[in-house]
Formats: C-alpha cells, structure tokens, sequence
C-alpha cells in the first residue's frame, strides 16, 4: 500500500524541496514516456540514477538515464535500494533534459507488477 | 512499557552512553490519569520532520479528506513568514534572487551547509538527542550538528574564537519551554532559504537569535524563534517551525559529493546535468 503514494510524494518534491539541486536543467513542462528494459541501477547520493535500455526504431539499443531523488527521500518513501531491479521491463515517464540528450528527470516508473512508483 | 517508550528508554540510554551523563527523569507526567502513558515534557529525543512538508505524513500528501495542503519549500525552506531585510542585505537577496531567475535555477547548488537558522528547517529530518547538559540536533542535509548547552556556560568571547555556521548556542528552562540564546553566526548564512551570501550579506555578526521550543503534545515539537539584526533587519523577525515524531525512523547517510554530477557552468550560471557513466554501458 505505501508505494501507491510514492508517485505523489515524488510529484512534490520534484522542481520544489530539492535541496541539492534546483531541476533547471530538466524541462519540467515536458513529458516524455519510455519503455525498456532496466539496464543499471546506481541508488547513490546525492540522486538515484536508472538507466533504461529502450528499442530504438532503427534497430539497436538506445541507453536512456533517469534521475530520482535521493537514498534518503526514496527510503522513506518505501523506494529501496532492491525496488527496482536490473533486467525489469518498465515503463517511465520523464521530464527530459533541455539539451537533448537521452536523460530526465523521473516522475513515474509502471513496474513489471504494474505497481507505479515516482522518483 | 509500550513500543514508544521502549524506544525512549533505549534513545536515552545511548544519548547517557555517548554523553557520558545520566538521562534526565520524567519531569511533568506525575499525576497522569490512570491508563495515561507518561511522558516528559522536557524530552526532545527522536526524530523530526517539518509537520506538513515534504514526507513528513505520507497519508496527508495522498489528499485524505481533512488533510492539510503541503508547503512549498523552493523558497521559504519551511519558515512560514518571512524576514524585513533592509539596506545592503536587502540588495543581497534581490540580486541573488535575480541571478536566479536569470539562470533558470530556483536556488544555487550548493552542497554547502546551510548553519542558523535555515538548519532547523527544510524537509529532511532532524534528530535530536539530549541529555541533561546537552541537545546535540542533527539535521540529515546536508549532515549539520547544531549544539545546545543546557550546563550554564556563558557565550565564547567573539574576539577569541571566530564565528561558526551554527554559531553558539546556550539553553536554559523556563517550565517546559527550553529558551535558546543563539549568538556569534558567521555572516554569509541566510535568514531563509538554502545556501550561502558569497559576500557575506546574509546578515550582520549582530544577528541574535532567541529560540522558544516546547512539546506541544507527545508528537508535536514547536520552535517559535525571534531574530534581532538591527544592521540587517527593518525589525525582528519572529517565525514558528512545528516539526512531527517519526518514531521507528532513521537518519539516511546523504553524501552531497558522493555521485553528483550537478554542478554550474562558470559562463552562464545555468545549472548543468551530467549524465553518470554506466558501469556497464550497452554494447
């Protein structure tokens, strides 16, 4: 039940009680949703970052990186270190990054039980 | 004895072991109606967070009927008034505010510490331990101990030792109100917000800090500070913090340096993100 709440817990804090950064980087007017396979998990400080492998159309892998918030927000959110796993098929949706490179700013993960989770 | 007040005991038991001291003895729960669990007044131990910010009730940031609407923390950091700056530390915070907003950012990085008095706010979690002679409170971002004296010592002569982000602090007991006198705060910290003045125009090394902090119920921990800078301030600025009990939870070690790849191009000022390398990068 408490990872339900996570999505909304994370909508709050993104772009509004970050104190490490401020998301300037992210343009967080924008949505941009993936699906893919999740390639490496670093559940670091300051922020957790998920990389996803995603189909490209033209054939091949394209390698597309998410940042979460931190150990501390996600822990106590019910988000923990083992949550979301290397080789999980998921679905995220993302404020992408202002320069065009393949990254974001996590809002939401639909897990492979379809629980949804937010970063 | 219930869970909470295992906890408690066990809490003042390693407080009494790291401090070397006794714990204090319940003070103000004599008399209790039957069946009532006693409590202490005077006992601050545990672990805080900001009520109504950020993760502080995970059932208040669902919507539940009747609860309360979350506080925005990207500029206020949780204070719930704000200060009357004057002169040139009002210009401070203006052109720091305008570099902001030129930038992009709502605030500059930083992995700085914040010191007084925006250390007792924010939306990560605050640990208090205390014994009689000391509060040691623990604030998780970016990992800041403020240090309350309750043993009589006087303030440190200002010429002789420089001033500190947390500055210093000396507690005395009015009932069960701990009143803080807080001097000697080094200048670049700011009233509000997070981060630090570059030129030292957070306020002046006259800012004095006076701190009234009560249980207002088991659970409930207020501050309601007043801030007197006659150099920096149109008058002094009074605020109230409430924090909640989260017993059973812990501090989360945070590493502002660990794997940071934000940081600020020296040009422009815009906040960049780097990507972290994948230590298995796809073939």
């Amino acid at each position: 039940m408490r990872i339900q709440v996570i999505v909304c817990v994370m909508a709050l804090f993104s772009g509004t009680a970050s104190a490490h950064h401020s998301f300037a980087a992210f343009d967080m007017k924008k949505e941009v949703r993936i699906s893919g396979t999740v390639a490496e998990v670093q559940y670091t400080n300051p922020h957790v970052w998920l990389f996803v492998d995603v189909a490209a159309a033209s054939g091949g892998t394209e390698s597309w990186a998410i940042e979460a918030g931190g150990p501390n927000i996600l822990l106590r959110s019910g988000w923990k270190a083992n949550t979301v796993k290397v080789g999980d098929k998921v679905g995220v949706t993302l404020h992408p990054m202002r320069d065009g490179k393949r990254g974001g700013s996590l809002i939401k993960i639909v897990l492979p039980d379809g629980k949804t989770i937010g970063g | 004895m219930n869970s909470w007040s295992k906890g408690l005991s066990f809490g003042l038991a390693v407080i009494s072991f790291a401090l070397g001291t006794s714990p204090s003895v319940s003070a103000d729960s004599a008399g209790a109606p039957a069946g009532e669990v006693k409590w202490d007044r005077r006992d601050f131990n545990g672990l805080w967070l900001l009520a109504g910010s950020g993760l502080d009730d995970l059932k208040a940031i669902t919507g539940a009927p009747g609860t309360e609407e979350k506080q925005d923390l990207s500029d206020d950091w949780g204070f719930d008034t704000r200060p009357q700056l004057k002169g040139p530390y009002l210009r401070e915070y203006q052109q720091r505010r305008e570099a902001d907003r030129k930038a992009g950012r709502d605030f500059m990085v930083t992995c700085k510490p914040n010191g007084m008095p925006a250390l007792t706010a924010g939306p990560y979690a605050n640990e208090i331990l205390q014994n009689e002679k000391q509060i040691n409170w623990f604030q998780e971002f970016p990992g800041e101990t403020w240090r309350i004296y309750l043993d009589g010592r006087p303030h440190p002569n200002p010429a002789e030792y420089p001033a500190t982000l947390t500055g210093h602090s000396t507690g005395k007991w009015e009932g069960d109100t701990l009143v803080v006198d807080t001097v000697h705060i080094r200048t670049d910290t700011l009233l509000f917000g997070q981060g630090r003045s570059a030129n030292n125009l957070g306020h002046s090394d006259e800012m004095h800090i006076v701190q009234r902090i009560r249980l207002l119920d088991r659970d409930h921990l207020q501050v309601k500070g007043t801030i007197e800078d006659p150099q920096a301030l149109v008058k002094p600025w009074q605020y109230t913090l409430t924090f909640h009990r989260h017993p059973g939870e812990e501090i989360v070690e945070y590493l502002c340096d660990d794997n940071n790849h934000e940081s600020l191009d020296p040009k422009t000022g815009r906040e960049i993100t780097e990507i972290p390398a994948r230590k298995n990068p796809p073939k």
